[in-house]
């Protein structure tokens, strides 16, 4: 009998958890659209910083209200002209929480923003046809969010690319096993050797199963990096040796 | 001589009151205070509530250009008050170099000056350079003195707007929809 209780007390413990974390995420989304409608950009601006960090905590679980959430905070970038950013939360919103109920409003601002961002119409038709709800609606929530990294690889910003390596590093923590796979590493290595967005894009393989660096290009960018440095460390050894 | 000598005596003891240059109270044990915030707040935000213009800061910004828009974390704006009053600065000494520390004479129609007449009318540039240096100097100071308050009061009022908004909504969310058995004890 005690045992019961026990086991009792400590579902109710976890169900009020996750149950209170989904209203907190209710209540910012309801924050976010109370903003949105004052269309106060410096209020806006100022609460970006805590709407991403509830974002983060719905990467990492799938918890209700969402869908909500995410579509007013595209709308809160859209309002600060944040193309980039309007970019990655339509693709959060649709490969995290794949349902029809705001199709409309999502098409039209994923396909604003890939004018803005001047992504081909073709790679913003292709990632829209992916990230369908009928074709991900079956897939795991760890599929949905490999398909999010993937397809937000494609917008090549330089600032959203540093939110994208956030996000990488959360998927690694959080993933079971520890290998993750080989374009996100691929990627991950290209974007901490600083290399330029475009250039990184056109050296990750996509296909997960084999490992193919284009060593060629990679090996002509290293060397000019390299000699820069060397160069600019051998003119300071001089000057020192020459000074003292 | 009574009245100032009253005047005085206010004046002191009201300084001895508050510590500082200040007429209002501000001890060192304020420092030793642990305000309860919410745990979404970043340290900036904390700092932006915390922080009061006071007397003391609108001598320290005389002194060093843009200091209420640094204290405001607005740094574009300070940085750039900082360089216009040290261009000014720059421009005032080399009127100085050029006149032997007689350039205020200048300003004043030349009023007792040493610098001959056949040179007053090539010195118009002069005394535009001059005029414009020291209005900068004295416009800079109000900008940043008027404009900094401004900001960090506006600053202030979003965060106090945004947290209190939040917290409730947070409240209502949880209390209405969360079903809750509970003890009360009052004595």
């Amino acid at each position: 009998m005690k045992s019961i209780n026990l086991i009792f007390l400590i579902v109710i413990l976890l169900s009020s958890g996750v149950y209170s974390q989904n209203f907190n995420i209710k209540a910012e989304s309801q924050y976010l659209e109370i903003i949105n409608n004052q269309q106060r950009r410096d209020l806006i601006a100022i609460s970006m910083r805590n709407a991403e960090i509830i974002s983060d905590s719905l990467f990492c679980n799938n918890y209700a209200y969402g869908s909500e959430f995410f579509l007013n905070l595209a709308e809160s970038y859209y309002l600060l002209k944040r193309y980039n950013y309007v970019f990655f939360t339509v693709l959060r919103l649709r490969c995290l929480y794949p349902s029809e109920r705001y199709i409309n409003r999502e098409h039209d601002l994923f396909y604003i923003s890939c004018k803005k961002l001047k992504i081909p119409q073709y790679i913003a038709d292709s990632i829209w046809r992916m990230t369908d709800s009928q074709s991900i609606h079956l897939l795991s929530y760890d599929k949905r969010k490999q398909l999010l990294l993937k397809t937000a690889m494609f917008a090549m910003d330089r600032k959203l690319y540093s939110t994208l390596f956030h996000y990488i590093n959360l998927y690694e923590n959080q993933t079971i096993t520890e290998n993750i796979p080989l374009y996100m590493a691929q990627w991950k290595l290209l974007y901490s050797l600083k290399f330029k967005p475009k250039k990184i894009l056109s050296n990750v393989n996509f296909n997960a199963t084999t490992v193919s660096y284009n060593f060629s290009d990679l090996q002509k960018s290293f060397s000019l990096k390299f000699n820069k440095k060397v160069s600019r460390r051998l003119k300071l050894n001089m000057f020192f040796r020459s000074y003292f | 001589m009574k009245k100032s000598l009253f005047f005085c005596f206010i004046l002191i003891s009201h300084w001895l009151f508050s510590q500082d240059i200040d007429f209002y109270l501000k001890t060192k044990n304020q420092n030793f205070l642990l305000p309860s915030i919410t745990k979404q707040m970043s340290a900036d935000e904390f700092q932006l509530l915390s922080r009061n213009i006071r007397m003391q800061d609108f001598i320290y910004a005389a002194f060093v250009p843009g200091y209420i828009h640094f204290q405001a974390k607005d740094y574009t704006l300070g940085y750039t008050l900082l360089g216009l009053r040290l261009s000014s600065y720059a421009l005032l000494t080399y009127e100085n170099y050029k006149y032997g520390f007689k350039w205020y004479n200048i300003l004043f129609r030349y009023v007792g000056s040493n610098i001959s007449s056949t040179s007053l009318s090539n010195n118009k540039i002069d005394i535009y350079i001059i005029n414009t240096a020291l209005s900068i100097i004295i416009a800079s100071y109000l900008f940043d003195v008027i404009d900094g308050q401004a900001r960090l009061h506006k600053k202030q009022e979003l965060i106090r707007y945004k947290y209190s908004l939040k917290f409730q909504l947070y409240t209502n969310a949880y209390n209405k929809s969360m079903p809750m058995i509970g003890f009360n004890l009052k004595f």
